[in-house]
């Protein structure tokens, strides 16, 4: 009998789950274990928006990012569609993003794989003093702390194990298992030793306003408004290198301040309650493989981290790309001893 | 001078918050009184959607889509502050589906961005070809009419919980005006074969993950014969039933089961929604809008009346420019009461005065 080939997915947010979902039900010759410490509703994706937004980033070829975005938009949109939206968390939302001054790209790559992408009228943008121009468009939300638990009985569905473990370096691994993906985020500084993962310390306010039905965002990523199944999420701050995991209440005095003045009628919300994440981020994300002397072997290991504030919307679309790169590496393997 | 309006829906409170706007400081003493047998949360206000968005077309009624819009741009205005959450307004975006295409409708020029749909959400909408998106407003009457009938309690003005059987009924008790607000039943205080009841049947579900509103138009079926989601601020509004003669105010179980499988083909994420009410109401309906003066005579005086009924499904969409329209025949009345009986503090705005009859402007002062 063929001894299944033993993958390893490292990390519970919203990269590992997406992956081992992605590798569980395209391999099924494949036994995929995930293992991580953290799983939600404890992960940095639980406390995201989940609002499906993109950067582009300065050294992936585009037509690599435009197929992370549109694969993630593509499953995520085929979700809100379906009978299953509510229990996975996913919705549509539409909105504006706002600009104080007007943008060098009016169009972003990704605004034709959104829906319904087009300039705001001046009517829409008078809503909006202080800023001079605007888009209109409708996207997705993807709300973690329900998409993960959902994610994960479709891992299980398939025959993946989960496994609550802090895996400290790989050599741990090597001994259980024939393929390793990465997807450690923050932790991969430690992990695998990249000194170019940083954070970038984000804070958030949860609060009931049920009638706040639009996204608002400013294009300075700081200041932005997201309404969610239950709640709103709005934010926030971009502070690089800031591993502080505690609410500061000079950011919460912020952002209602700036929130407020985009959407007034917050002044009269009720505040849930306060989130503080850390992205993890690098100047591209790693969806990559090498092969690692592991306790003497070498050993596949694809990497896929350092999504920053991105994770979210190109969760499927890397998961999708690592997948190819597992595949890829499975080729190359030597075919299995027969026991 | 008594004003006495019939009916507290929202075209009866906003009527008379309207006719208070104008008037309180030309006009001393001026005292409103409204007399109704429902108030919110009874009314047929109470029970819609609460969404703004006239038909599709007006059919030559051009009056009222100039009501349309002056309603849709005052309560936009209120936006800018927190104070619109006290009144239940809030924006909205959403789609209009039709199974051909379809002419522009009536308020494109009303509503914030108004464009036509893509494929791709077409795609997300099988059995409909063609249909627009745009940003509308919600208001919602559960918290607009209470809204509405603080603002006038704190003017002063007083509320009597009656059924008001004839307009002489008013008129011996010392009532100078009459505003006839009293919407489906008009027909009780004076016979309109015009006015005839759509009734309507909504359910409202627990659906949190919808934001967008969803209208679907079936031109064979006529206008709300075709399911509709609107999302509200705490619950999603489901319909499409508008049977044309039914006074029936009991919930159907036919329709209520038609209701919810066809919104379940529209959006399928429904299927996990906890269905929380039923309602039903008759809304209005008449050819046209019935927004004028009558004096009907009873006795020696004539009982000036001012009619603002017959609003169909659009009552809370129209509902600010038939009031200031209702406000202008009111100083039309003033006007003329003014120059008979020199009660006007001030002159009557100019707006408001009717067109000269006997080549005399103004208006005589005490």
């Amino acid at each position: 009998m063929m001894k299944s080939v033993r993958v390893v997915v490292v990390g519970a947010g919203v990269i590992g789950f997406s992956t081992a979902v992605c590798i569980v039900e395209a391999l099924p010759f494949c036994s995929v274990t995930l293992m991580a410490d953290k799983f939600s509703p404890d992960t940095t994706s639980d406390g995201a928006a989940g609002i499906l937004f993109a950067a582009q980033f300065p050294d992936i070829p585009l037509q690599r990012q435009k197929h992370w975005f549109k694969d993630s938009f593509d499953h995520l949109l085929a979700i809100a569609q379906s009978q299953c939206a509510p229990e996975a968390g996913v919705m549509l939302s539409s909105g504006w993003q706002i600009f104080k001054e007007v943008p060098a790209v009016k169009k972003p790559f990704w605004s034709e794989f959104v829906i319904g992408f087009r300039l705001m009228t001046d009517v829409e943008r008078k809503r909006f003093p202080d800023h001079k121009f605007g888009q209109a468009f409708t996207t997705l939300k993807c709300e973690c702390s329900t998409y993960l638990p959902w994610l994960e009985k479709r891992f299980r569905k398939a025959g993946g194990q989960v496994e609550q473990r802090k895996v400290n370096n790989l050599q741990e691994l090597s001994n259980n298992f024939d393929i390793i993906v990465n997807c450690s985020g923050l932790g991969s500084k430690v992990l695998v030793g990249d000194t170019q993962v940083y954070p970038v310390r984000g804070q958030v306010l949860k609060v009931e306003a049920p009638w706040v039905q639009h996204f608002i965002r400013d294009g300075d990523g700081t200041t932005y408004i997201y309404p969610g199944i239950r709640s709103v999420t709005i934010g926030g701050t971009r502070q690089e290198g800031d591993w502080r995991l505690q609410v500061d209440d000079r950011d919460t005095k912020g952002i209602l301040e700036r929130c407020s003045r985009l959407e007034p009628s917050l002044n009269k919300a009720k505040i849930l309650n306060e989130w503080v994440g850390l992205r993890p981020s690098r100047k591209n994300p790693r969806v990559e493989r090498e092969v690692v002397e592991l306790q003497g072997r070498p050993v596949p290991v694809v990497h896929n981290y350092g999504h920053g504030g991105w994770g979210v919307t190109l969760a499927w679309g890397t998961a999708l790309d690592t997948l190819g790169l597992v595949k890829q590496s499975l080729h190359e393997m030597a075919p299995q001893p027969k026991l | 001078m008594r004003v006495a309006v019939i009916g507290a829906g929202v075209i009866g409170l906003s009527t008379a918050q309207s006719i208070y706007e104008h008037y309180h400081s030309i006009v001393s003493p001026l005292t409103i009184e409204v007399y109704a047998d429902k108030f919110t949360p009874l009314t047929t206000s109470d029970g819609a959607a609460g969404f703004w968005q006239p038909y599709l077309y007006d059919k030559g009624n051009v009056q009222e889509t100039k009501w349309n819009k002056e309603t849709f741009d005052y309560l936009l205005s209120f936006l800018k502050s927190p104070e619109s959450i006290k009144m239940g307004i809030f924006l909205e975006s959403g789609y209009n589906l039709c199974s051909e295409p379809a002419p522009d409708p009536s308020f494109k020029d009303s509503v914030l961005g108004f464009r036509q749909l893509t494929d791709r959400e077409l795609q997300i909408f099988p059995g409909y070809k063609f249909g627009w998106f745009n940003t509308a407003l919600m208001i919602e009457g559960k918290t607009y009419l209470p809204w509405l009938m603080e603002w006038l309690r704190k003017r002063g003005v007083k509320f009597y919980h009656r059924k008001i059987k004839s307009f002489k009924e008013l008129a011996e008790t010392g009532a100078d005006v009459i505003i006839n607000c009293s919407g489906m039943w008009s027909g009780q205080l004076q016979p309109d074969p015009d006015l005839k009841p759509g009734r309507g049947q909504i359910l409202k579900v627990d659906a949190p993950w919808l934001k967008h509103w969803i209208i679907t138009h079936d031109f064979t079926k006529g206008t709300y014969n075709s399911p509709y989601i609107i999302p509200g601020s705490r619950l999603v509004t489901l319909g499409g039933v508008f049977q044309m003669g039914n006074w029936s105010e009991q919930n159907s179980s036919v329709d209520h089961k038609e209701i919810w499988e066809k919104a379940c083909q529209l959006e399928p994420s429904l299927k996990h929604a906890r269905i929380v009410d039923d309602w039903s109401g008759l809304r209005p309906v008449r050819s046209k809008v019935r927004l004028e003066r009558e004096a009907i005579w009873s006795g020696e005086t004539p009982i000036e009346v001012i009619h603002n009924y017959g609003h169909g499904g659009f009552g809370l969409t129209i509902h600010r420019g038939c009031a200031e329209e209702a406000a202008r025949l009111f100083g039309q009345i003033v006007e003329q009461k003014g120059k008979d009986e020199g009660l006007l503090t001030t002159e009557v705005p100019l707006q408001c005065r009717s067109p000269p009859v006997h080549g005399g402007q103004g208006s005589s002062r005490k």
